[in-house]
């Protein structure tokens, strides 16, 4: 019993290992800022996760593997928060994605420009217009739409009901 | 067991240099931050394993704290670029309007 | 061996985060370096058993100082405006006294070795009378606290007139900002209101961190903690509720007047404690005293002096955090 419990508790160390070390070459090798934020993201919570089940299970009865839990909980929350904040500030900064979608063209929302305001204004009138297809040519452009001010909300609750009202036709 | 923590604790490092690696080049500034909390994560990891290995669980709570304060400083950083824009539009109103 | 791999890892990274940190020229940069800087310190103190400062550092280097520079950045410039200086003499004599430096730690003995200087006079002793004078598990709060209590009396002050120079510096005077209308401004420029998930999960994890603040202030005898740590992790706390809620509802949470009035409590407290126990016939800071079993006595005093620390860290974080965002926006 106790074998099977450090062979179990050595396999997710090491697949643990092994999914954070991915995280960091992956870090090291992907081309541009969103897609090494990617990688960064995925393979923290990931591995921290597997990392931290392998150390419960070595812990015993004790307190010590509440204490494993409340590092995993926490990081599980903190970790995903902090890379939409920092998605957040990328965006707010002007920068954006150099990758394109299928046809090669770039995607809608992630045209370059230099200021940040006024065509932050005119992306968002597209996204409220043509919010069905841009939400399935990429999914960066999620975190673009809370970046948006206050006054742009019932636009895009307006927009969100016709697909709601379409959804449940089909259904 | 004790090769299983050392291997492990060996990834984790070398993630780690990565990480600073990434730091140190990163192009621009957001590259730098993700380094920084890719860091910190990996710390508290690295502080857990640490603790199985020297015997001494009860070192955990340096983990735990840790993990509460690592996402302050992303944060901060997201409340700095957002008045920074707002710092830029502000002065190119006042120069527009001299 | 294992320690000789990790030391090597980390204290190369130090290395070259250190180069790094110099090298640039914007300070963003340099902010974030300092960051992984205190981060490769703190689990180097770990690996080098010393649970109490690596908690320390990685709180206050790594978190808080962190938001204090960004605070600070957002006041000033971002990139270093130095003017191009000679660097040869700088170098040569950054070089020679590294080198003596150097030298001199080839005397040095081992790390661990028994028959070290260090390990002979005062700390076996403080190891063997824990237990007998003191009995608390963590002996270094009970050298921290009782054995040194004088010293750490003098950083308690140390940090108290930190924060009474920060205040005198930057102070409580309000900025004019003739232009902008003040309320418009705030609200995009002083908080995360408008981002719902960092909101959300920035208030739900703010009585977690206290809650955890105020256990490590109390758990410190018998593991590691005490009152530097527990008052950075509490003043961490609030600083989170006023980043995500702004400025004006973070004070509204925590008053000025009740964080400048910990500053001084806590300082006053501690000294309180040592001349209740000069009133009640020992000597100052002499906990025995304080109650009608000496051992009894030493950890109520050590209780009530932790919390004065804690006091006064939590009060002096929370303070120079107010006192840069209030400072608003050049």
């Amino acid at each position: 019993m106790n074998l099977l419990i450090d062979i179990a508790s050595a396999v997710l160390l090491l697949t643990g290992g092994f999914f954070v070390f991915v995280g960091g070459f992956g870090v090291m090798r992907m081309p541009e800022f969103f897609t090494r934020m990617h990688a960064a993201s995925l393979t923290d919570t990931g591995g921290a996760a597997l990392i931290l089940l392998g150390l419960m299970l070595q812990g015993g009865f004790t307190l010590v593997p509440l204490k494993l839990a409340a590092i995993f909980l926490f990081l599980f929350l903190t970790s995903p928060t902090a890379s939409y904040a920092l998605a957040n500030a990328a965006l707010l900064s002007g920068v954006r994605t150099a990758c394109r979608n299928e046809t090669g063209s770039p995607l809608p929302e992630n045209q370059p420009h230099t200021a940040t305001s006024k065509p932050a204004a005119v992306s968002s009138a597209k996204a409220s217009a043509g919010k069905t297809a841009a939400a399935k040519v990429s999914r960066k452009a999620a975190p673009a739409k809370p970046a948006k001010t206050v006054a742009k909300k019932p636009v895009k609750t307006a927009a969100r009901k016709p697909a709601k009202k379409t959804a449940r036709k089909k259904s | 067991m004790e090769w299983v923590y050392f291997g492990t604790s060996i990834a984790i490092l070398v993630t780690m240099v990565l990480a600073v690696a990434r730091g140190l080049i990163g192009p621009t500034i957001f590259d730098r931050v993700l380094a920084v909390n890719m860091f910190g994560t990996k710390t508290v990891l690295f502080l857990a394993v640490i603790a199985f290995l020297s015997g001494r669980p009860d070192f955990l709570d340096l983990a735990l704290a840790y993990a509460l304060i690592n996402f302050i400083g992303v944060f901060a950083v997201l409340l700095f670029f957002q008045s920074r824009g707002v710092r830029r539009e502000a002065e190119a109103e006042r120069e527009a309007d001299k | 061996m294992m320690t000789i791999v990790f030391s090597l890892f980390l204290l190369t990274m130090l290395v070259i985060v250190a180069v790094g940190i110099l090298r640039t020229d914007n300070l963003f940069t340099a902010v974030m370096l300092s960051g992984i800087f205190s981060l490769i310190m703190a689990a180097n103190f770990f690996i080098l058993d010393a649970a109490d400062v690596a908690l320390t550092e990685a709180v206050i280097g790594a978190g808080i100082s962190t938001v204090l520079f960004l605070g600070a950045l957002a006041l000033t410039a971002e990139y270093d405006r130095s003017p191009p200086v000679g660097t040869w003499v700088p170098l040569l004599t950054s070089s020679v006294l590294g080198g003596v430096i150097i030298f001199a730690t080839f005397q040095a003995p081992r790390l661990g070795d028994p028959n070290a200087i260090v390990h002979k006079h005062v700390a076996p002793w403080y190891l063997e009378k824990t237990p007998e004078l003191i009995d608390v598990p963590n002996v270094v709060t009970a050298v921290l606290a009782s054995f040194r209590g004088y010293d750490t009396l003098g950083e308690v002050f140390v940090v108290f007139i930190a924060c009474i120079g920060v205040m005198s510096l930057l102070g409580r005077v309000r900025p004019r900002r003739e232009s902008i209308e003040e309320g418009e401004f705030d609200k995009r420029t002083d908080n995360l209101r408008h981002h719902l998930i960092p909101r959300v999960v920035g208030k739900m994890l703010v009585p977690f961190i206290v809650l955890f603040g105020l256990y490590v202030q109390f758990h410190g005898d018998f593991g590691p903690g005490g009152g530097f740590q527990a008052g950075a992790l509490i003043a961490a706390g609030i600083i989170l509720y006023s980043l995500v809620e702004g400025g004006r509802r973070g004070r509204e949470l925590v008053p000025e007047w009740f964080s400048s009035m910990l500053v001084a409590l806590g300082a006053f407290t501690y000294t309180c404690v040592g001349v209740v126990s000069m009133a009640m016939g020992g000597r100052f800071l002499d906990y025995s005293v304080l109650s009608h079993d000496p051992i009894h006595g030493q950890h109520m005093g050590i209780l009530i002096i932790e919390a004065g620390v804690g006091m006064t860290v939590a009060g002096v974080m929370i303070t120079i955090f107010h006192a840069f965002s209030r400072r608003g926006i050049r």
